[in-house]
């Protein structure tokens, strides 16, 4: 590879990994689903079904008119799977992977490898500073180790000669956090691409005491036994069941009731109670049959997600830096992530219960 | 005549928004006090009706879009006198932690009340009482209800404090110009606190509005045996979430601090009114197919 071919593949990966690049895109995909979510949608089933298919494209003529053919070769009525829609979807999805990439490595630093001593500028710097001079002869180290696991603070300490330094992390293991969400996205979108790719679902209508296939390859067979309506005392009803027999090769696999809130599930397939038909005692049951490799996988991603974003809003990592000199003097540096909102006051009241020892005076 | 608690709790809650403008506009502390007592007062009453409601019903009043606004309502309330009560601890200036912030509390009141307004103005057949549909009874129910509330009350105290960003110097100024005294500017809370506590409370929000569509898509694999749809409620749940996304990402981006990020979760909440209130009206308008009940 040429110096020009990797500059511009370094340049274009560095663009990739821009955060207002994610913010547009994220624009763009929200603009997107809120002017498709004002269409009517053409589902999967009706698009299978040419009947119904014919009387959902009548409907739609009916409504847009000389529109309808624009709409529909723009996708708007199947916008989740239009390449308009699709596209900037997948860029998301790209710049989401390479700023995952990107972070990986300095995260992971900052996570691990955070050395306990600093430099003179780190402790200038820092946006809580504090300094403070011994009064007599007194372990320093020790008072300050004590205030920080007090407050939840894991210390380590390093003795460089003449200079002692003291480092205390706590949520330090937070910056993983971000990782963890951006990770979750991907493996959600993963999800919904193998349900999409490798999911089927069937309505299938079974009368009173029949056994119809599933089909799909699934090779099950379902026989309706019976439907019932439970009723509130006013008559309304309060639930219905299904009792359906799952049958491979004519042998019986298993029985059960489905209820409305609870599908029974043989062989990964969920059957699902859709709807009914008939009177008292000879009932159609529609039931739907269900197999969804990725969601299983979008649950998992889902709460995945909802952990990273706990623990970034609500777990802020806090460090201090402390050190003691050849002359004694202490010298404390504090800083936090942006969401440590209370982190001023504990850095004041850690300062204040070193200076309560009696033992050390306040020089800045 | 009868005291019904929720004529009551409308009744405080206008109570409390009238005492935080004075507090707003004049200050004083006593002025404050009031008005969180009436807030709280308010929040209490609110709580008692939808406890009765809950017990005539046999069910959590979570289940049509009157029960969810006045839900809706409480956890605002809710959510801004926990963080009334907290806020002072922020103010690493003042130091002074007897004198909480409630500076906010005219601006969330009046996204309450524009909320709690829309909730009893609705017609008496969606006020009923009635036994829940089969698709209802599912534990999910509350699970998926009760954490979008929490989301949306978060939003909406967000909002609020959104606002006070946007208009912080002018209600600064007519508080010079009327009611000039030395502890006019110390009393408000700079931009940059109200937009810390602003972005507290989305920080708060969002994962709970993601448990709330996490939680609505186990149930939906449950009763209809698909996690997602393209419904439009799911579809504006997610433009929702989406959004605000979009606020924790232009965060930390310079040009879009301070007012304009407080705009846009001002924006975010009219996303959130539009996802509770407008979906059923576009699903209405252009004739749309929706699951959701509200």
């Amino acid at each position: 590879m040429s110096n020009d071919q990797s500059r511009i593949l370094r340049r274009a990966w560095r663009f990739l990994g821009r955060l207002d690049l994610a913010a547009i895109l994220i624009f763009v995909v929200l603009v997107l689903a809120a002017v498709g979510s004002c269409f009517p949608q053409l589902s999967s089933s009706v698009a299978a079904d040419p009947e119904r298919l014919a009387r959902w494209a009548a409907g739609a003529r009916a409504r847009y008119g000389s529109l309808t053919d624009l709409l529909a070769a723009s996708g708007a009525f199947r916008y989740s799977s239009s390449t308009v829609f699709l596209v900037p979807l997948a860029l998301l999805a790209t710049v989401t992977l390479v700023c995952t990439l990107n972070r990986w490595r300095s995260v992971w630093r900052r996570a691990f490898y955070q050395p306990v001593p600093c430099s003179d500028t780190a402790l200038d710097t820092a946006p809580y500073t504090a300094r403070l001079a011994p009064s007599s002869a007194i372990e320093l180290p020790g008072i300050v180790r004590q205030g920080l696991e007090r407050r939840g603070f894991r210390v380590r300490t390093e003795d460089a000669g003449n200079v002692f330094y003291l480092r205390g992390d706590r949520n330090r293991l937070a910056h993983l956090a971000t990782l963890v969400t951006h990770l979750a996205v991907l493996l959600l979108l993963l999800g919904v691409v193998l349900s999409s790719r490798y999911g089927w679902r069937e309505e299938v209508v079974i009368d009173a005491g029949e056994t119809v296939q599933v089909g799909h390859g699934s090779g099950l067979a379902l026989r309706n036994e019976g439907f019932t309506v439970a009723r509130y005392p006013g008559g309304s009803a309060s639930g219905y069941e299904a009792a359906v027999v799952v049958l491979e090769g004519g042998r019986e696999l298993t029985r059960g009731r489905v209820r409305v809130n609870e599908p029974l599930i043989c062989r990964s397939v969920e059957l699902h109670l859709s709807g009914y038909a008939g009177t008292e005692g000879q009932y159609t049951v529609t039931l739907l049959a269900v197999r969804d490799p990725g969601y299983g996988l979008v649950v998992v991603a889902g709460f995945l997600l909802l952990l990273g974003l706990t623990v970034d809003f609500n777990f802020p990592h806090c460090w201090i830096h402390a050190r003691v000199g050849p002359e004694g003097t202490l010298r404390l540096a504090g800083r936090t992530d942006e969401r440590a909102y209370n982190f001023g006051h504990e850095f004041a009241a850690l300062v204040k219960e070193i200076e309560r020892s009696g033992m050390v005076t306040h020089v800045q | 005549m009868m005291f019904v608690p929720l004529t009551l709790t409308i009744v405080l809650l206008w109570l409390a928004l009238a005492a935080y403008v004075v507090h707003l506009i004049r200050g004083g502390r006593w002025v404050g006090w009031v008005a969180t007592g009436l807030a709280i007062a308010a929040w209490g009453t609110l709580t008692g009706e939808l406890a009765k409601r809950g017990l005539e019903a046999g069910h959590w009043p979570l289940t049509n879009r009157y029960e969810f606004g006045l839900c809706f309502v409480w956890a605002i309330v809710a959510v801004y006198l926990l963080l009334e009560a907290s806020w002072r601890t922020d103010n690493v200036e003042r130091r002074d932690r007897r004198h909480p912030q409630r500076q906010g509390g005219t601006f969330v009141l009046a996204v309450a009340l524009l909320v709690a307004t829309w909730a009893v103005t609705r017609p008496i057949g969606e006020r009923a009482v009635v036994p829940l549909l089969p698709v209802l009874r599912s534990v999910w129910l509350q699970i998926h209800v009760l954490t979008a509330v929490v989301g949306y009350g978060a939003f909406g105290v967000a909002a609020g404090l959104g606002l006070l960003v946007m208009f912080r110097d002018r209600v600064l100024s007519l508080r010079l110009r009327r009611f000039a005294h030395e502890n006019s500017v110390s009393e408000m809370p700079t931009e940059e606190q109200v937009k810390r506590a602003m972005e507290r409370v989305v920080a708060l929000g969002f994962p709970w509005l993601t448990l709330s569509i996490l939680t609505g898509a186990i149930w939906a694999q449950k009763a209809w045996g698909r996690y997602w749809g393209w419904d439009p409620k799911e579809t504006w749940a997610l433009i929702t979430w989406l959004w605000f996304l979009l606020i924790l990402h232009v965060r930390p981006l310079r040009r879009w601090r301070g007012r304009r990020l407080a705009a846009l979760v001002v924006i975010g909440f009219g996303v959130v009114l539009f996802t509770f209130i407008g979906v059923p009206w576009l699903v209405r308008t252009v004739r749309l197919e929706s699951l959701h009940g509200f």
